[in-house]
């Protein structure tokens, strides 16, 4: 029974990660096309990658920067609000908050462009084909995973200790950020990495949002392996992944994955 | 008294300095161009681009996409400020931008270049041009073709070959081969653009070994060996034929279909007179030649054909001449869309749901 249960899991992890080893692998491959096995070792990809994937690459690190705070300033406080806010309706905001999410991204990045497009008319000025229209285009889809984890997050909340600390003369502000907040960090963690790595990962909006300067690296790399899929494809993508990888790894050294994306074994 | 002066010339040093970038900006605008990306903007942004902007100090910025893409932009932002100045497109989404109004003439006294470009590259209304020449043709695996004692395909036909069963692809309608595909077929059951019902009765009965919407894909079967024949481009195949791959491109004598990919001035552009310059410059002999030195497609000005037909192993990879040219069959695009709406839903009914 165990070993059927293991191979299982060896196979579904082979499953996903064999696109990823054979990505690598053909983005240090001497052939300069797709062959199977990939032979040969090289750099050379990696030093023909052409300096637009690198200020795309720019673009992608400063949209999903600018996005992810973005989302945690809203999502956050609008996550407080469904849960504690005694007002009418509360559920009906909550599904109206988390809809997005049940919308394709596509459809989103079409309708963003139009809504902004025809919005220029009155705030006087066109945030599509900008930076800016690419974060808030993203925004769309961000700020829903921060609220939903920040919902998660407050559900295991005990407020006695807000109730303690307000008690013994802390004023309600001090109570939020010395009391609250840290409290409610490990679900607002994870919801901003989860809005950066989506935001990073997202081609549909920032096709229609961005453009030009605003041209963020998976618009990049999806315009171009439309056109022909080359090895400095693989070596742009390749040191995406490391990027993430090391990511990961940083977030585990410091924090451990599990207790930063509030996965506890026992809580309290 | 000193102070203030000081203060004043302060002020004004200030106010000068912010205002100069600003109206620097005012008198040297930036075009956006929409390009497809990859390969294709980077030869068209070191030939046009580029050169572009050494000569007029007007700055280039490419948007990446596909034609569609632009399109869909184009109509989301109808009668207001456009997402882009130029814009480049395929054939028959050149025909639906026309027809939603999304375009705009060109002036030939700012595109010179015009009066230079082939009769069939030309918009009969005055829009833009073709840019490029390509062509759809047969892509076959000569190896695999010997191997199996097939002979060299002569005509659109010889893809029904029984040998070939489960080893050609009908490209899907999306895409440009996909659509010649049909029309190839409705002309060898003796219709014509506007009865394409006898082409897809035709592709139902190819044995196809699938139905791939990008030319990745196809390019991945070819060069695998899983399919031995397609309906392809002439740059793509020849793209392989260059590395060293049994892959060969024929011209069917039934006649290859001819296509171009279009550059236009977008409606309601701030810059008319730079965008056009910009287009003028495309069909430039020398942003041509480096553009069909780079990826094979022919160059569309007739300035060309003398330097190209000196070169004939550059040459043999795209329509060079104004015979090849005239060779080739440009499918009638007004009368194809009208009725590809019905063939679309054909196609899915007959040929996907088998």
């Amino acid at each position: 029974m165990r070993t059927i249960f293991y191979s299982f899991v060896a196979l579904v992890y082979t499953f996903l990660l064999v696109p990823v080893v054979m990505t690598v692998w053909g983005s240090v491959a001497t052939s300069p096309m797709l062959t199977f096995p990939p032979r040969g070792f090289t750099l050379d990809w990696y030093r023909a990658i052409p300096a637009e994937f690198f200020a795309a690459l720019t673009v992608s690190l400063e949209v999903a920067i600018a996005t992810t705070v973005l989302a945690t300033i809203v999502g956050v406080p609008a996550a407080l609000a469904i849960v504690r806010g005694g007002f009418p309706g509360r559920s009906i905001v909550s599904a109206f908050c988390l809809s997005p999410l049940m919308v394709p991204t596509l459809v989103l990045g079409v309708a963003g462009f139009q809504f902004w497009t025809r919005a220029a008319d009155v705030i006087g000025y066109n945030i599509t084909g900008s930076i800016l229209g690419v974060v808030v285009g993203q925004s769309a889809f961000t700020i829903p995973y921060v609220i939903r984890s920040a919902l998660a997050g407050q559900a295991n909340l005990d407020r006695s200790f807000e109730e303690a600390a307000l008690g013994l003369g802390s004023s309600p502000i001090r109570t939020f950020f010395t009391v609250t907040l840290p409290l409610l960090a490990p679900g607002i963690t994870s919801g901003a990495i989860f809005a950066f790595l989506m935001s990073l990962d997202d081609v549909p909006i920032a096709l229609f949002m961005g453009g030009g300067a605003a041209t963020t690296l998976p618009v990049k790399i999806f315009t171009s392996i439309q056109f022909s899929l080359d090895p400095q494809i693989m070596a742009i993508a390749s040191l995406l992944m490391a990027m993430s990888l090391v990511l990961m790894i940083m977030i585990e050294a410091i924090f451990g994955l599990e207790k930063f994306f509030g996965i506890r074994k026992s809580s309290h | 008294m000193l102070m203030r002066a000081l203060k004043v010339t302060i002020a004004g040093v200030v106010l000068a300095a912010m205002g100069l970038p600003a109206f620097a900006q005012q008198s040297k605008p930036t075009l956006r161009v929409a390009n497809y990306g990859g390969a294709f903007t980077a030869s068209q942004k070191k030939y046009v681009g580029e050169l572009f902007t050494a000569r007029t100090g007007v700055k280039i910025e490419y948007v990446d996409g596909n034609s569609s893409e632009h399109l869909a932009k184009l109509i989301a932002s109808r009668g207001r400020e456009p997402p882009f100045d130029i814009v480049y497109l395929d054939d028959i989404n050149q025909v639906q931008g026309i027809q939603a109004g999304l375009l705009e003439k060109l002036d030939p006294s700012i595109v010179t270049n015009l009066q230079f470009v082939y009769p069939e590259a030309q918009s009969k209304d005055g829009y833009g041009p073709g840019m490029i020449f390509y062509s759809v043709g047969i892509a076959y695996n000569t190896e695999k073709f010997k191997q199996a004692g097939i002979p060299e395909p002569k005509s659109w036909a010889d893809l029904w070959d029984p040998r070939l069963s489960g080893r050609v692809v009908a490209p899907d309608l999306a895409m440009a081969q996909g659509r010649d595909l049909l029309m190839a077929a409705t002309r060898l059951e003796g219709g014509n653009e506007s009865n394409l019902d006898k082409g897809i009765a035709k592709i139902a009965t190819l044995k196809a070994h699938s139905y791939p919407s990008s030319s990745a894909t196809i390019e991945a079967l070819m060069k695998s060996g899983d399919i031995w024949a397609a309906p392809w481009t002439n740059g793509r195949a020849w793209g392989l034929t260059d590395q060293g791959l049994p892959i060969r491109f024929i011209i069917p004598q039934d006649g290859g279909f001819g296509h171009t990919t279009t550059i236009d001035l977008v409606k309601g552009t701030k810059y008319p007179k730079e965008a056009q310059e910009y287009i003028n410059l495309v069909l430039d002999p020398l942003p041509q030649l480096g553009q069909a030195n780079e990826i094979p497609y022919g160059p569309t000005t007739k300035l060309l054909a003398p330097v190209l037909a000196a070169y004939p192993k550059m040459a043999q990879k795209f329509p060079s001449s104004p015979s090849d040219i005239a060779k080739l069959y440009i499918i009638n695009w007004d009368t194809f869309n009208k009725n590809f709406q019905r063939a679309s839903s054909l196609w899915n009914r007959q040929i996907l749901s088998k």
